[in-house]
């Protein structure tokens, strides 16, 4: 049985996967939902009173964009959980050992479990895209296609450059914890503070993680082509450090 | 509102989520939250409660199951080993006080016996299999091999030769190096210096092994296998350790005596040319113990099978060759039976009915006596030489006017030359 096959299990056996596909396809059914509502729910919570809300009336753009943006944290925290516990090798030093000494080359050990979860990532977040489609075409309106699909394609790369990140915590540390701690921190603090450097803030991971939401109002632009670029080049670093370091493990 | 496409996807989602959380809740014991406070939070909580429920709480075991013991005595058995091996000591230095100081044992496979009766432990460990020690070719060279950690342990320029088949039988006291040495010829750990010279598969198999819970035990001997193994394969690995009936199922409810079985069956379904075996049979029973020790002597027929063990009555029995560390330094290395003639002192033990004080004042002021203590029922005696302990022993015995019982010599056994090894090396 290949290595392959084992984590095809690893993400089924495990009911992870569930957790995973829960994740996204609730958010994609249910934003939408929320969206359309809102203004129905916010007026059924203030009553008749002095307080008057004005809600406006939403629009396509707006059920993907709240969808997008609940998945990105949402989303981002159960996929770095997840990667997390299937990359973090050496937390388990009997079982690293033997898979460890098996494999001629740590990268043989270490790609099927990269690339199963960037997948099933990837392939979550298309499922949640499409329902939060469905959704919205059904309650709001139908969106754009081409925003959609470019909307749902950068969202489940942002997931891939994610699992990237939480591959190179769990090659640097070995504990569970820790790694999907410090994969955390880098995406949820350390890819924000990069706007503060200047000159990178519409370059950088965050403008790309942003991108899904702000491409149902607004066009494609140099600047998006940039953070891409340079999203996905240090997705590719993460990885190649990953590798890198998982050479020179030590048990 | 009322639109049935829009309700029913959620709906459907969230029911469907929310009852297969709360079902496997049901068959399965929970992590680290009772069972009462996770259904609670798989429901309050939608969906979150029920993510870090599967991600979390959710253990492999189903209800009922139990963690079986092999055979159903393991961990009972576990505690008892000591005891069986002071007894089984015990009777090895009896049977062997039989022979010659139990030498005539270590000549060649015609003169030795042909094999332990597996069903029983207490007889004289004896290699079943004796080999002959100069293989023509190495499996593992290491050169001036050495890694020291903080603390200033580790291994100091150890240069090892581990024959291309055989059982190599690494042996030392707690914190000698030897799970550093396996480490290092594994390529789990980095030497500070020296040279590792092998172009052999190894394959490491720790004491206490762990496997991916929710595999079964052929599929987890088929992962360790290849890309392609035959059923017949990982089916007869299974067998030859006993678990041919366990394999379809799951590992995570496997006791440790079973899976450090699996771990054996892992080893043997391995293409590796080298196996490091980490104190292999560690957690099984005295039957259990036996019949792993036979099969690493089969394995290392056409391989190089390393076995790191505290059990030194079993490392003598399989073993063709020994290293013996201590404190990281290589003190010995060589085959058994060299290892037993060189550093074996002659030995006998007196049980005596009375006068043991006064016939043990006598001895200790005689040249050919090597050493003498107080045992239960009597004295040992060690002498210079064997003729000594044969003529001048029984003529102060009698004249010291000691009444004695029986007079026998003490044999040879590999812990005896370990403890005196280990003890003129600090």
């Amino acid at each position: 049985m290949s290595l392959w096959r084992v984590e095809w299990l690893r993400l089924v056996r495990t009911s992870r996967w569930i957790a995973l596909v829960a994740v996204f396809l609730l958010l994609g059914l249910g934003d939408p939902l929320l969206t359309r509502y809102l203004g129905q729910l916010l007026r059924g919570s203030t009553g008749d009173t002095y307080i008057h809300i004005t809600v406006t009336s939403p629009q396509p753009s707006d059920g993907l964009a709240s969808y997008f943006s609940n998945i990105t944290t949402l989303g981002t925290l159960v996929v770095v959980v997840v990667a997390g516990l299937a990359f973090t090798i050496r937390a388990n030093p009997p079982l690293a050992m033997l898979y460890l000494t098996h494999v001629p080359r740590r990268s043989r050990l270490l790609t099927p479990r990269l690339v199963t979860v960037a997948v099933a990532t990837a392939v979550v977040a298309l499922l949640g895209g499409g329902a939060a489609a469905y959704e919205t075409a059904v309650l709001i309106g139908a969106p754009t296609a081409g925003r959609t699909a470019a909307g749902v394609a950068i969202s489940a790369a942002g997931m891939v450059f994610a699992v990237a990140v939480t591959f190179l915590a769990a090659a640097l540390l070995r504990s569970q914890v820790g790694a999907i701690a410090v994969a955390l921190g880098a995406v949820f603090v350390v890819v924000p503070l990069t706007d503060l450097i200047p000159g990178v803030r519409h370059l950088g991971p965050n403008a790309f993680n942003a991108l899904p939401v702000s491409l149902q109002t607004t066009s494609w632009s140099t600047d998006d082509t940039w953070s891409t670029l340079v999203t996905a080049g240090l997705a590719a670093v993460c990885v190649a450090v990953g590798l890198w370091r998982a050479r020179r493990w030590e048990l | 509102m009322r639109d049935t496409g829009v309700w029913l996807p959620i709906l459907a989602v969230l029911l469907g989520f929310v009852g297969f959380c709360e079902v496997e809740l049901v068959r399965r014991p929970a992590r680290y939250l009772p069972k009462l406070v996770w259904a609670l939070i798989i429901v309050v909580q939608i969906p979150l409660g029920g993510i870090a429920y599967l991600v979390f709480g959710r253990d492999e075991r189903t209800r009922g199951e139990q963690v079986c013991g092999e055979h159903g005595r393991d961990d009972q058995t576990r505690g008892e080993l000591t005891r069986d091996e002071q007894a089984r000591d015990d009777q090895t230095r009896d049977d062997q006080a039989r022979g010659e100081h139990g030498r005539d044992m270590w000549t060649d496979a015609e003169s030795a016996p042909s094999a332990l009766p597996t069903a029983d432990p207490g007889r004289v460990p004896v290699v079943i299999r004796p080999r002959d020690a100069a293989l023509p070719t190495t499996a593992i060279r290491t050169r001036a091999l050495t890694k020291v950690f903080d603390s200033g342990a580790g291994l100091h320029a150890v240069d090892l030769i581990v024959p291309a088949r055989g059982v190599y039988g690494l042996v030392g006291p707690n914190g000698a190096g030897k799970t550093t040495l396996l480490a290092l010829l594994a390529g789990l750990r980095r030497a500070d210096s020296g040279q590792i010279e092998s172009e052999s598969r190894i394959l490491l198999c720790p004491d206490t092994p762990a496997f991916e819970p929710w595999l079964t035990a052929a599929e987890t001997v088929a992962a360790f296998t290849g890309d392609r193994p035959a059923s017949v394969m990982v089916s007869d690995a299974l067998a030859r350790v006993g678990l041919a009936d366990e394999r379809h199922r799951r590992v995570g409810r496997f006791s440790r005596g079973m899976t450090q079985r699996l771990g054996l069956a892992v080893v043997l379904a391995s293409r590796a040319d080298v196996l490091l075996l980490d104190e292999p049979t560690s957690a099984l029973d005295p039957q259990g113990r036996s019949d792993i020790l036979d099969l690493m002597v089969a394995l290392a027929d056409d391989r190089a099978v390393i076995v790191s063990s505290h059990i030194l009555a079993d490392v003598q029995r399989i073993a063709d060759t020994v290293g013996v560390l201590r404190d990281g330094r290589l003190l010995y290395q060589g085959s058994v039976s060299d290892l037993l003639d060189q550093h074996t002192r002659p030995s006998w033990q007196l049980h005596l009915r009375s006068g043991g004080p006064a016939l043990a004042a006598r001895l200790a002021g005689q040249p050919w006596v090597a050493g003498v203590s107080q045992t239960v029922g009597g004295l040992r005696v060690d002498t210079t030489s064997v003729r000594a302990g044969e003529t001048q022993l029984p003529a102060e015995i009698a004249a010291s006017g000691a009444e004695l019982i029986a007079l026998n010599p003490v044999g040879a056994d590999l812990e005896s030359v370990f403890l005196n090894l280990v003890e003129a090396g600090s």
